[in-house]
């Protein structure tokens, strides 16, 4: 089924992959990985008003998601990662790598990187688990 | 959008040395290694800051492959001495371990491992920063990479700040003249990846292209001279010039596969950085060759490098079997084995060199995705 990104379809689709078989790689990439996220769509031409997809992440695990409309009702969260939208599509398309982005400035992490460094590989398929779900962008 | 970046000057040739003359400075700590102090290979840089009346302070507790508990010692130095400069003149085991003690003097608390490109990294306010290298080989006289060990995790950790490049540079080829030939061809050959990595890994751009491609052919001509004859320092002077340029290159894209391999190896196995390097070079760009556009860069390479007569594929595998064919003649360790390690070894610290291997940065900008498989049987092919 294709569906909306950004959207709550999306994101529940997004945790059915990275718990199922199109989340293998990032299951044992992610197996000592401790810590939540929030992951906000920042508006931009295309898209009208910030979004928010809260994630948590345990142990190779995707416990719980929440699509969050309204920021200010944002749990706080170990990480942010925030971009535009246009930028979320061109990581979600593979364009840029989650490092690359934010040396180009397009994305931040706000967070202890140095945790997220030592998990380069489990944030790669972080973003390799999103393509895998057949989207369409606005 | 994308920067280029580099030391705020890059003294080469021959007499280069000269240009520390024109650094202002009330007193220097000298960050070198026992072996270049035995050497006198630093003397050169404590008789001119003598003729300059500057004062100094030596620190040569840089150890090979550094770790970051020397580099604290050597931060307290700096701090008792009340030093305003600090000449790293070594390897890249001594720029690395002398960028570490900058950060750990201007910023006594940080955890290094923190140094994340796009934060704010405190430097410069009580000292600049000359790199002299030794050899011809890592380029981290003019980049902003530290790699160092934390004794803890027994990983090595790259960590990269734009802060981290130093202000001037001292590509002297005076300072080779005593390199053994075996750490000459070693250490050539990490100048060799670093170019064809920057050149190849997702993170390529203009700027880096353009010196990679100068310095692998620089590499090409001249270490074979230097190999032949020890005392061609006209060659010496190409070969220094050429890790420097590949210094740049990679600093401003990025290493890929081979350096995340070699980094996991050389930590967990404890091997010397560049002799590592070696053995990995040919098995990932044969890893890396099925990608067309990777390919069709090699191919560009040893066209560039007129090892081929006409740009198409065949280019690609003639410079991989080229980088062999130098690999041999120079003596170069070829295998895993070849260190002493033994299969039973291998195997047992298998989960580690892979976990390692996989979070390197190199291993997220490989231009050919690389996978817990992929390096078990890289590791097994090179054994
Ligand atoms: N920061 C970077 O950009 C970067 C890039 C690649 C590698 N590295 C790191 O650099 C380190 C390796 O550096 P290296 O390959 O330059 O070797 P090195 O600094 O470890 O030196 C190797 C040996 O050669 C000796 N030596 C150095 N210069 C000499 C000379 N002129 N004459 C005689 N002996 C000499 C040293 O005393 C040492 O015993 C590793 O830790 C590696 O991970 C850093
Ligand atoms: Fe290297």
């Amino acid at each position: 089924m294709v569906v909306n990104f950004p959207s709550k379809e999306w994101l529940i689709k997004y945790q059915e992959a990275l718990n199922g078989e199109a989340g293998k790689a990032w299951q044992e990439a992610a197996k000592d990985w401790e810590g939540d996220f929030l992951f906000v769509i920042e508006a931009d031409d295309k898209l009208e008003k910030d979004l928010t997809f809260y994630i948590d992440l345990w142990h190779g695990e995707c416990r719980r998601v929440e699509f969050i409309e309204d920021p200010a009702k944002a749990p706080q969260t170990e990480f942010q990662y925030r971009g535009k939208y246009s930028n979320w599509v061109d990581l979600i398309h593979g364009k840029i790598d989650p490092i690359k982005g934010i040396l180009m400035r397009k994305f931040k992490l706000v967070g202890n990187k140095a945790k997220v460094l030592r998990a380069a590989k489990a944030a790669q398929e972080l973003v390799n688990t999103a393509q895998k779900i057949e989207s369409v962008f606005l | 959008m994308w920067y280029f970046c580099s030391p705020r000057k890059i003294a080469f040739g021959e007499e280069a040395l000269e240009a520390l003359r024109e650094v202002h400075a009330k007193k220097a700590l000298v960050v070198t290694d026992t072996t270049l102090l035995q050497l006198g290979t630093i003397q050169p840089v404590l008789d001119l800051l003598k003729e300059e009346d500057i004062p100094f302070v030596i620190f040569s507790a840089i150890q090979p492959e550094p770790a970051i508990p020397p580099s604290r010692e050597g931060a307290k130095l700096a701090e008792q001495e009340d030093v305003d400069l600090i000449i790293a003149v070594g390897g890249g085991s001594v720029i690395d371990g002398a960028k570490a003690i900058w950060v750990f003097y201007e910023n006594p608390d940080l955890d290094i491992a923190e140094v994340f490109p796009e934060d704010p990294l405190v430097l410069r306010q009580k000292a600049g920063f000359v790199a002299i290298p030794t050899t011809s080989g890592t380029g981290s006289d003019a980049n902003w990479a530290i790699v160092i060990k934390n004794p803890e995790t027994k990983q090595k950790l790259s960590l990269a700040h734009r802060e981290l490049i130093p202000d001037l540079a001292i590509v002297d080829p005076q300072f080779t003249k005593a390199l053994p030939l075996s750490l000459t061809a070693a250490t050539a050959f990490d100048a060799l990846t670093h170019a064809i990595e920057a050149f190849t890994v997702e993170w390529r751009n203009d700027f880096s292209d353009g010196l990679a491609l100068q310095a692998l052919k620089l590499i090409f001509e001249f270490l074979p001279q230097v190999m032949a004859d020890k005392d061609n320092m006209v060659a010496r002077e190409k070969l220094h010039n050429a890790a420097t340029m590949a210094g740049l290159a990679f600093g401003n894209s990025q290493i890929g596969g081979v350096h995340a391999l070699a980094h996991s190896l050389g930590a967990v196995l404890s091997l010397p950085h560049a002799q590592v390097v070696a053995v990995v070079l040919p098995h990932m760009m044969r890893y890396c060759l099925s990608e067309p556009i990777i390919e069709q860069r090699y191919a560009e390479i040893a066209y560039t490098l007129q090892l081929v007569n006409t740009l198409d594929a065949k280019g690609a595998h003639t410079l991989i079997d080229k980088i062999e064919e130098f690999r041999k003649s120079f003596d170069l360790k070829t295998k895993l084995s070849d260190f002493g390690v033994t299969k039973s070894l291998l195997e047992e610290k298998m989960p580690l060199i892979i976990e390692f291997a996989l979070n390197d940065t190199g291993s997220l900008v490989n231009p050919k995705e690389l996978n817990k498989e992929i390096i078990r049987t890289l590791c097994y092919t090179m054994f």
